[in-house]
Parts: C-alpha cells; sequence; structure tokens
C-alpha cells in the first residue's frame, strides 16, 4: 500500500454492485493488491510510518483549516505547502500525497526548500528540527497572518507555533495552539479542535 | 343469504349507502394508511439519514486524523435516541473505524437478530442508500472531506416503535370507520324514508285503489322531485280510469239501452211483419181459389211459398235472438225418452221417404226412460241436427244414437249422436259452422238454402243444457254430429204407464188422466161475495161459470188480462180464478198489475191460476209471480170446489157436500164405440151428470159455443198453418185443446196439443198433417158431441 491508497485518493472504484459474490471477490482482490491484512481500526499506524503519518495529516489539515480569500491571489491560484529539506522522508511523502491534489479549485503545490523572501505566499509552513532555529524568532509573526505552521519538533506550540505534530502514546495527536491560533486569520473545524490536543498560551490566553 | 330483490326499498336505501360509506372508507382508509406507512418510513428514514450525516459530519475529522476513539465518542451521542439500535463508521477503504450500540432493552432484542458485519453495505454506498429490513431501516452515507469520501457511515433504525405508533394509527382509524359506519347507519335509516315513505305511501295506495276499486282516490304529493311526479301522474291515471269507467258504464248504458231497443224492435218487427204476412198470405190463397191460368196458379204459388219460407226465416231470427239475448231458459219437466224420439223420427217419414233414404233410430240400453228436463228443446235440437242430415244426404242412411255415457244418483249423461251418409263439412270448415249465419260456403247457401242459424240455435241450447256440440265429418263420406247432456232422473210417479211401446206412439197425453173417482163438491150457498173469472176462451168461461152457479156462487167475467185487472180494481173479489195465456195482458201481467194496485190497500185478493200448461215448474213460476194457488186444466167440479173452499172457507157458514151418484149409463163406454173414441167417458159423464134436466138447454148452448168458437179456432189454425206462423198456431191450438179437453173431446185436444208442442219447438215441418189430422178429429168430436146430444136427451 502506497500512501496514496492510505489517505483513499487512489482507491479501487467503489463497488455499486449489491452483489455479495462480486462484493466479496473485489474485496479479495483489493486486499490481495494491497497486500495487507488489515484487521483491527487501531492497527494503521502501526503500518505506516510517522513521516507518512505526519504528511497525510498536513495533507488534512488544508481540509479542516479555513483560509481568508486574501489569502489567495485569485481562485486558480495554488495551495502552497512551504518546507525546508526536500529530502526530509515526510516532505518527500508530502509530495507525494498532494501530487494533482486541488482543495476548492486550488491546485496543491509543494516549495522545498522554500523562498524565505516570498513566505507569504505559503498557506501550510512545515518546520522539522533543522529548520526551527532559523524561523523560531519569526513564529509568533507568522502565526498572526495566514499561516498555518506546522512542525513535529517539541515545544513548537509553547514558541508561538500554531500546530505540533507529537506521538502521544500510540499514535500521533496535533496540537493546537489556541491562543495563537485566535490572533491569526485561520479557522480551524470544531471537528478537527475536538481531536485535537489544546494549547493555551497563559499569558496570551487571557487576553479577549 | 337473504337475495338482494327481497330486501324492501327502505333496507335497500340503507344497504346500498351502508355499501357506499364502508366502501369509501374503507378504500379510503386503506389509503391513508399506505401513505401513512410510507411517510412514516420514509420521514424515519430521511431523520436517520440526517442523522448520519450529522455525525459523519462531526467525524469526519476522525477519520482524517485516524481518531476513532473521539469517534466512538461522536457515535455514542446516539444512544439518546432510542429508535437508534446501532451504527457504524468504515473508513474509506470499508474497514470498520468504530461501532456503536443502543444498550437500551428494546433495542436489545433486535440486535441479536441484526448481522454484525455490514460492511459490504458501506462499500456499496457513495451517495445516501436506504435499506428497509422487517425490523429496522439501515441508512449508509458517505462522510466526505471535501468532495472526497473519506468513509461511511451506517445508521441502524429500530422500528418497533414505528410499528408501535402505526398500529395505534391503524386502530384509530379502525374507531373512525366503525363510527362513521354507525353515524351513516342512523342518518341513512332517518332519512331513507324521504323516498321509501313516499313510495310506500304509494303502494298502500295502489293496494287499496286495487282491493276497494276505489277510483276517487287522490295523492297528494309531498315533494316537487320524481316522486312528486310519480305521485301525480298516479293521480293521473286514476282520473283517467275513473273518466274512462264513466265512459264505459255510460257506453254500458246505452249499450244496454239499444239491445233492449233491439229486442223490442225485432218483436215488433215480427208482428208487424207477420200481420201483413198473413194478410198477403191469405189473400194469395184466395186468389188461387178463384179462376186463374196456369201462369198466374204459378205465379201465386210462388207468392205463398216465398212467404212461407221470409216466415219461418223470422221465426229463425227470433229464436236465435231470444238466445243470445240469454232470454231462453230451459224448463224442468218429466219426459220420456223414447216417444221423445220417435216422434221426431216420424216428422221426417215423408222426406225420408221421398229423398229414398233409410232413417235409424237406436236407443242403446241402458238409458233411463223416464227423464226431467226440457224436452221441448231436446227435441227442437234433434229435428234440427236431423232436419240438416236429411237436406244434405242424397244417399245412403241417417242414424240417431242415443247412449248413456255416465250416471249418478241424481242426473244421467245422454250421448246424442247423429250420423249422415250426405256431403260431409271440410275439414277447414269445421270451426265455423256453428257460427250464426255461416254455412260451409256460400254456394251450400245458394244449393240448399236455409239460413244457416240452425246449427247455431242447436249449439246454443246444448250449451244451455251444459253439453257441447261436437262435429266429425269427411268431405263426401259424411258427418257426425254428436252432444252429450245430463238430464235429471225422475223419482216422479208416473201416472201413465212407464213403459209404452216404442213402435206404438203415446196414445194418452197429460190432458187425459184425471179419471175422477167421485164427484163430490161442496156448495158454498152463504158466500155473499163474487168470484172473477178471467178467461179468453168464451168455452171455458161458460164452463167454469156454470159450474161456479152451481156451487152458489156469483160470477163475473174478463176476457182478458186488463179486463181483469179493471173489474179487480173495481170490486173486492172472493176469489179471482185466472187463465194464464191470454192475449194482450197475460195471467202473470194481470196478476202483478193487481197485486201493484192492491199494495196501496190493506187486502190481497187470492188469485189461483188455472192453465193447461201442466208442467212441473210452472206451480213455481205462478205462486213466484204472486199467484195463491194453482189448478190445471181440464178441471171437475171437484177439484174448482176444492180450491175455492181452500180460500173463502171461512165466510161459508154451512157447506154441503153433494155426492153425485153414478146415475148416467147413457154415454156408457162400451155403448157406443165412436164416442168412446173420440170422447173421454169421464169427462163426458161429469158434464151430462153437472147439466142434467133442467139445464139441459145451457149444455146445448156451451156445445154451440164450442162449436162456433173451434170453427173460428180452425179457421185462423188453418190460416197459420198456411203461413207457418208459430205463434198463432201455438195461441189457436193452445185454445181449442183447452176447450176440447173441457167437452171431452179428447181427440181434439190431443192432436191440438202436438200441434201445440211443435209450434212451441218452433217446428212446422209437420204442421200440415197434423192439421189435417185435427181437421178428422174434429169433425169426428162434432159429430160424437151431437150423438150425445140426442141420446142424453132421450136418456134424461
Amino acid at each position: 500500500m502506497n500512501i496514496k491508497q492510505f489517505i483513499g485518493l487512489k482507491l479501487p472504484p467503489i463497488v455499486r454492485t449489491t452483489s455479495l459474490k462480486k462484493l466479496i471477490a473485489k474485496l479479495s482482490a483489493f486486499c490481495f493488491v494491497a497486500g495487507l491484512s488489515i484487521t483491527t481500526p487501531l492497527s494503521f499506524s502501526a503500518n505506516f510510518a510517522d513521516h507518512e503519518i505526519k504528511a497525510v495529516f498536513l495533507f488534512n489539515f488544508a481540509n479542516f483549516v479555513r483560509w481568508p480569500d486574501e489569502a489567495f491571489v485569485d481562485e486558480s491560484s495554488p495551495f502552497v505547502f512551504c518546507a525546508g529539506n526536500p529530502q526530509s522522508p515526510t516532505i518527500d511523502a508530502l509530495n507525494k500525497v498532494i501530487q494533482g491534489e486541488n482543495i476548492n479549485g486550488h491546485q496543491l503545490i509543494l516549495k522545498a526548500p522554500f523562498n524565505p523572501a516570498a513566505l507569504t505566499d505559503c498557506h501550510i509552513l512545515f518546520l522539522e528540527d533543522a529548520d526551527i532555529a532559523e524561523y523560531q524568532h519569526q513564529l509568533p509573526g507568522l502565526s498572526t497572518r495566514e499561516i498555518l505552521t506546522v512542525s513535529d519538533t517539541n515545544n513548537f506550540v509553547s514558541s508561538g507555533g500554531l500546530i505540533e505534530l507529537i506521538p502521544n502514546k500510540s499514535r500521533i495527536q496535533p496540537t493546537i495552539n489556541i491562543s495563537q491560533l485566535e490572533q491569526s486569520k485561520l479557522k480551524v473545524s470544531s471537528t478537527l479542535l475536538r481531536l485535537a490536543k489544546i494549547y493555551r498560551v497563559p499569558s496570551l490566553g487571557s487576553k479577549p | 343469504m337473504i337475495h338482494i330483490k327481497n330486501l324492501s326499498i327502505s333496507q335497500k336505501i340503507i344497504a346500498i349507502v351502508m355499501l357506499i360509506s364502508f366502501g369509501v372508507l374503507l378504500s379510503l382508509t386503506i389509503i391513508y394508511g399506505y401513505f401513512s406507512w410510507q411517510t412514516n418510513h420514509k420521514s424515519f428514514a430521511n431523520s436517520l439519514s440526517v442523522l448520519g450525516k450529522t455525525i459523519g459530519v462531526n467525524a469526519s475529522a476522525t477519520l482524517a486524523f485516524k481518531d476513532p476513539v473521539t469517534a466512538k465518542e461522536i457515535l455514542a451521542a446516539l444512544q439518546s435516541n432510542s429508535d437508534i439500535a446501532s451504527a457504524q463508521i468504515f473508513d474509506e477503504n470499508g474497514e470498520i473505524f468504530t461501532t456503536f450500540q443502543s444498550t437500551s432493552p428494546a433495542n436489545q432484542a433486535l440486535l441479536t437478530v441484526m448481522p454484525t458485519d455490514r460492511m459490504e453495505q458501506a462499500r456499496i454506498s457513495d451517495t445516501t442508500t436506504t435499506v428497509f429490513h422487517p425490523n429496522y431501516i439501515d441508512v449508509i452515507q458517505p462522510i466526505l472531506i471535501g468532495n472526497r469520501p473519506a468513509g461511511y457511515i451506517s445508521v441502524q433504525g429500530n422500528i418497533s416503535a414505528l410499528y408501535e405508533g402505526f398500529r395505534k394509527q391503524l386502530a384509530f382509524m379502525g374507531i373512525l370507520l366503525v363510527s362513521a359506519i354507525i353515524i351513516s347507519y342512523l342518518l341513512a335509516r332517518r332519512l331513507q324514508a324521504v323516498i321509501s315513505g313516499p313510495i310506500s305511501e304509494l303502494a298502500n295506495s295502489m293496494q287499496s285503489v286495487s282491493d276497494e276499486n276505489d277510483y276517487a282516490l287522490r295523492l297528494t304529493p309531498r315533494s316537487n322531485d320524481e316522486l312528486g311526479s310519480l305521485f301525480n301522474s298516479f293521480n293521473l291515471m286514476l282520473e283517467h280510469i275513473q273518466n274512462r269507467d264513466e265512459a264505459i258504464e255510460e257506453a254500458k248504458n246505452i249499450a244496454e239501452t239499444a239491445n233492449r231497443s233491439k229486442s223490442e224492435f225485432l218483436a215488433n218487427m215480427s208482428h208487424e211483419i207477420r200481420t201483413p204476412m198473413n194478410g198477403v198470405l191469405g189473400m194469395a190463397e184466395l186468389l188461387e181459389n178463384t179462376e186463374l191460368n196456369d201462369t198466374q196458379i204459378n205465379y201465386v204459388q210462388t207468392i205463398r211459398r216465398s212467404g212461407k219460407t221470409l216466415v219461418s226465416v223470422i221465426n229463425d231470427i227470433l229464436d236465435f235472438s231470444k238466445v243470445e239475448a240469454g232470454q231462453l231458459t230451459l224448463e224442468e219437466q218429466p219426459f220420456e225418452l223414447s216417444p221423445l224420439i220417435e216422434h221426431v223420427l216420424e216428422l221426417f217419414k215423408e222426406p225420408v221417404n221421398k229423398k229414398k233414404l233409410e232413417l235409424v233410430g237406436h236407443i242403446i240400453e241402458p238409458v233411463p226412460s223416464h227423464l226431467l228436463g226440457d224436452g221441448m228443446r231436446l227435441t227442437q235440437v234433434l229435428i234440427n241436427l236431423i232436419g240438416n242430415a236429411v237436406k244434405f244426404t242424397h244417399q245412403g242412411k241417417i242414424t240417431l244414437k242415443v247412449s248413456l255415457k255416465n250416471e249418478s244418483s241424481q242426473q244421467a249423461w245422454l250421448c246424442f249422436s247423429v250420423n249422415d251418409t250426405g256431403i260431409g263439412i271440410a275439414q277447414d270448415k269445421l270451426g265455423t259452422i256453428f257460427e250464426a249465419f255461416r254455412q260451409a260456403d256460400g254456394s251450400t247457401s245458394r244449393q240448399y238454402g236455409g239460413t244457416g242459424l240452425g246449427l247455431a240455435i242447436s249449439s246454443q241450447l246444448i250449451g244451455l243444457f251444459g253439453g257441447d256440440l261436437q262435429v266429425d265429418s269427411k268431405s263426401g263420406i259424411g258427418s257426425t254430429f254428436s252432444f252429450t247432456i245430463p238430464f235429471g232422473k225422475t223419482n216422479v210417479i208416473q201416472l201413465n204407464p212407464p213403459s209404452v211401446e216404442p213402435s206404438k206412439p203415446a196414445k194418452e197425453t197429460d190432458l187425459a188422466h184425471k179419471t175422477p173417482s167421485a164427484l163430490s163438491y161442496a156448495a158454498f150457498t152463504n158466500f155473499n161475495g163474487k168470484i172473477l173469472v178471467v178467461e179468453d176462451n168464451p168455452v171455458n168461461q161458460m164452463l167454469a161459470c156454470d159450474m161456479l152457479e152451481q156451487m152458489g156462487i156469483e160470477t163475473d167475467v174478463a176476457n182478458n188480462g186488463r179486463e181483469a185487472f179493471e173489474a179487480a180494481t173495481k170490486y173486492r173479489y172472493g176469489l179471482i180464478l185466472m187463465d194464464i195465456q191470454m192475449p194482450k195482458i197475460d195471467g202473470l201481467e194481470a196478476t202483478a198489475l193487481i197485486r201493484a194496485h192492491e199494495s196501496k190497500l190493506a187486502y190481497n185478493t187470492p188469485i189461483a191460476a188455472l192453465t193447461a200448461n201442466a208442467m212441473t215448474g210452472d206451480k213455481e213460476i205462478f205462486l213466484s209471480s204472486g199467484m195463491d194457488d194453482y189448478l190445471s186444466k181440464p178441471f171437475h167440479m171437484k177439484d174448482l170446489s176444492a180450491l175455492i173452499s181452500r180460500w173463502i172457507n171461512s165466510e161459508v157458514s154451512s157447506s154441503k157436500a153433494v155426492e153425485k151418484t153414478n146415475a148416467v149409463g147413457t154415454t156408457d163406454a162400451s155403448a157406443d164405440d165412436i164416442t168412446t173414441i173420440v170422447l173421454d167417458p169421464a169427462t163426458l159423464k161429469s158434464l151430462t151428470d153437472h147439466y142434467r134436466g133442467d139445464k139441459w138447454p145451457r149444455f146445448e148452448k156451451l156445445l154451440a159455443m164450442y162449436t162456433k168458437s173451434a170453427d173460428q179456432l180452425m179457421v185462423s189454425l188453418q190460416q197459420a198453418v198456411e203461413n207457418a206462423d208459430a205463434e198463432a198456431i201455438y195461441q189457436a191450438a193452445h185454445s181449442l185443446k183447452s176447450s176440447s179437453a173441457n167437452l171431452a173431446a179428447m181427440q181434439v185436444a190431443k192432436t191440438c196439443g202436438q200441434l201445440e208442442a211443435e209450434a212451441r219447438a218452433k217446428n212446422l215441418t209437420f204442421a200440415n198433417e197434423h192439421f189435417e189430422t185435427l181437421k178428422s178429429d174434429y169433425k169426428n168430436a162434432c159429430d160424437a158431441l151431437n150423438k150425445i146430444d140426442h141420446s142424453t136427451e132421450t136418456n134424461l
């Protein structure tokens, strides 16, 4: 199973027939192609590497966060993922995930390494350990704009980042800096908020 | 099962209303129930779908971020909805992501029968799919992230609550249905009266109209609909019927009046035609005896023949009219069959001989010889049938047969048949020959003559007898006419010996049967009243007066009914002796007039009938006509005295019985053969006893009077015979019979009786021969009476 199949983008055609036999046949064929035995709902994280999960999460953030209209030049302008090291496994996986995809008509593209001068073009900025030192001081400022800052480094949200992807127990759970988010122009879906871990900056949290 | 046809209108209306309302309500209930069921299902499925969608939206992030724990929490919210039995979320590959199962007890039972693996359903639905199961509804729909299905949610709703609600709804509908039907029944029962009420009223009215024939009945219409117009039509119909009834009644009255006028006209016509015809025929006869050449004689004879034919035709028509009008009634009198048959056969002796035919009569034993019935009319029928047979037969034989068909203690049914070897009747004419004025065809009339009334009259007479005239005939071979009629069997002891030899004609008549044993009478010396003798015949008048005078009773004489009535209104008689057959007003009519007159007064004169018509039923007729007693002619002193004593006995102070001795030997029967043959010894003895001694000149006067009146009667009889005037023959013969019998001229009386009977039966075939016989009888009687005259004179 590749990453696309994992997120369901390139699934075999959905079986519309009601015939049980055909259904079973298709299902077996699918399982054979997948070459995997899917047993329990919770077993997926064990079957996919963390960087792959992180790539899918990044892609899904595009679905569960709403950017203001001014974040795009026009309706056909692309939705831009920005990352530092194109060789990183997560970025590589992301590159594969977003290939050919679009959100609300905006084509998904990845800029890695991105041009720091054109940072405002980015919609999602993914920062890895290597990049964090360079941008840490800019994080609170970035987060008030229309850029969703995501990182898999520790203390990212406490440093002013918006979403932190840290494994919690057996799975990766996003942590959202709600205080920073409230200052930005981004809207995070309540359904995402519901399953995310909420981080509130003590000093900022008291602000209205 | 009660058939709808037999129900009353009101029941039918109720049934129809009930059927319609039940049908409509039931179909409404079914349709409503069906749609309600459908709607409930759909809305339930919709609510499940909405619920699934909501949950799906909420759970989309959990799928995107692979968070089954949160997904389970989200699904657990369904617990609050008791209609949700279970739910599942599948990931985009159709793998179970998370599940929910209701813990409510209502859903536990359902969960055990529900299949747990829903993967296949999940994979088939990229749009909302609703699957209806018997106990639950499964709604499967995709969870979309953007336009891309990230997984699927399947919700199973328990429809037992739906069923429960539906059941309640059905029960409610059922209650509604029943109450609606009850209400419609009650309404129909009340409202059907609007239709059935008037119909019942109409039916009852029709019933009462047909029961009571009350066409004056009218109904009041109560509405302006079809029933109202039905009432109006009914009223109109009744009015029409009433009007028509009135018209019919009027027409009937007119017709009856016309019929009466017709009868009167016919009666008058007969008289008016016959009187001048008599003149014509008499004059023709006189003319014939003058000096004429052969041509003139031929003409005169033609006139006489034609006249006779005309008179006989008129008689036939009169007879027929009488039968048609129902005025002819049969008499009931004892008669003997054999002499009657012989008499009939004898009548045809001459024509049969002339045509060289054979005429045979058979009475096939056993046939009762003494019968009760109208012998005269039977004779007429037989004469008609045999006359017909003789007329249409040219050679061969005519047979009259009488046989007993059936017998009871009271009655005997006799079958009469007349068979001939004549020309016969064609088959297609058989049906019409009994109709009046019809013969087999016109040519028959031309060839054989006749009015064509004979068979019609016979047929009707037989009908009166209670029989039916049948005919069986083959053209060219012959005909058989037959009929069977009942006669009473007589138990009356006959005064004549019952057995008469068939070969010998009856020599005795009922006029000769009274043989007085004693000539005793009472003298009514103290009777101060008068007796009125009503008698048209002068001989009988004189005789009666003489007898009464001898009894010491004063008399008045009336020559006819009118004089009798006039006399009775002027004087109150002790008794009236009333002859029945008289010209102008007869005895019965005169009695009716007298009784009508007396009804205003306080008394009732006794009236006794005197008649030669000694028939069985006559006495009843006289008594019912207002007469009090009855004496048949010829009578003797004793009979007359007994009659008088019955009516004026109380006024007689002393009555003297006078015993007349059998003293006179001068008219001894053995002494004079001629006298014995022509004169009845007993009557003669009674006469001579009565006119003995100084009364003898009165007897001579009586004889002279008899001779004079008898001569006159003989003349009119001859004329009547020549004119073939049955009525005139009957009158003259009757009169002559009665006076001759009184003067012991029994042979004359007998021959007159024959003529009288034939004339009464309208059969004048042998009137001429009988008249010839009568002439000689009369001559003999006159000779004999003259002889007695002399011998008596010498002997007294």
